[in-house]
């Protein structure tokens, strides 16, 4: 078989063969078939090519097709929508989780605080308001000498304090602060160990 | 079966995918029917005729599930041709783990065409079918997306991962192929 010398319309066969030219492109390739038989046995070949496959498909289901996707379609369109309610749930959970935890803190901070207070050998300030004599720093500085733990008074206030009560005073507030963070540790043992719990 | 291809018809594919967006559903419908067994025939034309209308099926489910990132710069039905593709690989690849068959290479395919035999009684079919079956892999499928469905050679190039230019070479091979089989019978 001769071949055609015609390369665009040799290239348009497949197309006007898949009814993909427009009604001018297709009339030339009309006119050019008429006249070229190297390009209408190609056709006929692509034709062919085209009935292989043809009769080996099945004829699918359009209509249950169809449902399928759209379907499938609503489906996640319904998800979509509702995924910004998931969202916002869980922000809410994190945002109550939040005000959870600093309830609880507030909670361990109190306890943590009263805990030296209620002990009876609690680090802390006394009931009747004299400083602990445990809490009491040496009065010397501790630099030789016997050790002073003056008590002050604090009945009156703090106004009447000389300066160096009002220091003694605040140092041994740095300590209670010092003993409750530490009192986690400092009352584990001794409870363990108490003979009522053993 | 509506054989054109999407271009040239009274309503674009692009038309009617605007009009099913903005709820017109009988536009689906309109694309589905337009295109299903275009489909259908690539999927048996890569072996796979036993699943044919499950994974047509899929296809669609895939296509409409994620129609907002079609891009109209190609075709609506090359677009499904792909994630028919995909789906073939895919199904291949859990079939060959499953079973710990062979990959999907020529000879599988060819076993799977050879699934054509007795379908066809046609002399001159039968010939352009083993013609066809002769091909390789690569000049079967660019044969079959340019001769059958009119796909041009650019988008048979993303198809394929190829040039449109090797795609045109591998085309005018495989015709030859077809013709000097034809012709020899």
């Amino acid at each position: 078989m001769r071949e055609c010398e015609d390369v665009t319309m040799q290239e348009a066969l497949p197309t006007f063969r898949a009814g993909g030219l427009d009604a001018a492109e297709a009339e030339a390739v009309r006119t050019h078939l008429a006249t070229c038989d190297a390009c209408a046995l190609e056709l006929a070949l692509l034709t062919t090519a085209r009935a292989v496959l043809d009769r080996a498909t099945p004829v699918v289901d359009v209509a249950r097709i169809t449902a399928a996707a759209m379907g499938a379609r609503t489906r996640a369109e319904r998800t979509s929508v509702a995924e910004p309610r998931v969202i916002q749930l869980r922000t809410r959970r994190w945002w109550g989780s939040r005000q959870l935890l600093a309830a609880a803190a507030s909670i361990l901070v109190v306890v943590s605080l009263a805990i030296p207070a209620l002990r009876g050998t609690g680090h802390g300030p006394a009931v009747d308001g004299r400083l602990d004599p445990m809490v009491a720093v040496d009065a010397t500085g501790g630099q030789g000498g016997e050790a002073v733990t003056p008590s002050i008074d604090l009945a009156g206030g703090l106004a009447h304090l000389s300066s160096a009560q009002l220091e003694t005073f605040l140092k041994g507030l740095d300590q209670v602060e010092a003993t409750v963070r530490a009192e986690p540790v400092t009352i584990a043992f001794p409870l363990i160990d108490s003979p009522e719990l053993l | 079966m509506d054989d054109s291809i999407g271009t040239t018809s009274e309503t674009t594919d692009a038309a009617l995918i605007t009009r099913w967006l903005s709820g017109d559903q009988r536009a689906a419908t309109t694309l589905v029917e337009r295109h299903a067994q275009s489909v259908a025939r690539f999927v048996v034309s890569l072996g796979e005729r036993e699943r044919t209308e499950e994974l047509v099926q899929d296809t669609f489910v895939r296509a409409f599930q994620a129609i907002e990132t079609f891009r109209s710069d190609s075709r609506f039905r090359t677009w499904l041709f792909t994630i028919a593709k995909r789906l073939v690989v895919d199904h291949r690849r859990s079939e060959r783990r499953r079973r710990e068959v062979v990959e999907l290479q020529e000879d599988h395919l060819v076993v799977s065409f050879d699934a054509l035999d007795g379908m066809i009684g046609d002399e001159r079919t039968q010939q352009v079918r083993m013609a066809m079956q002769g091909l390789t892999p690569m000049q079967r499928e660019v044969f079959t997306l340019r001769a059958t469905e009119g796909v041009p050679y650019d988008e048979i190039a993303q198809m394929v991962g190829s040039s449109a230019g090797a795609c045109r070479v591998h085309y005018h091979n495989a015709l030859k192929t077809i013709k000097e089989r034809v012709t020899d019978a």
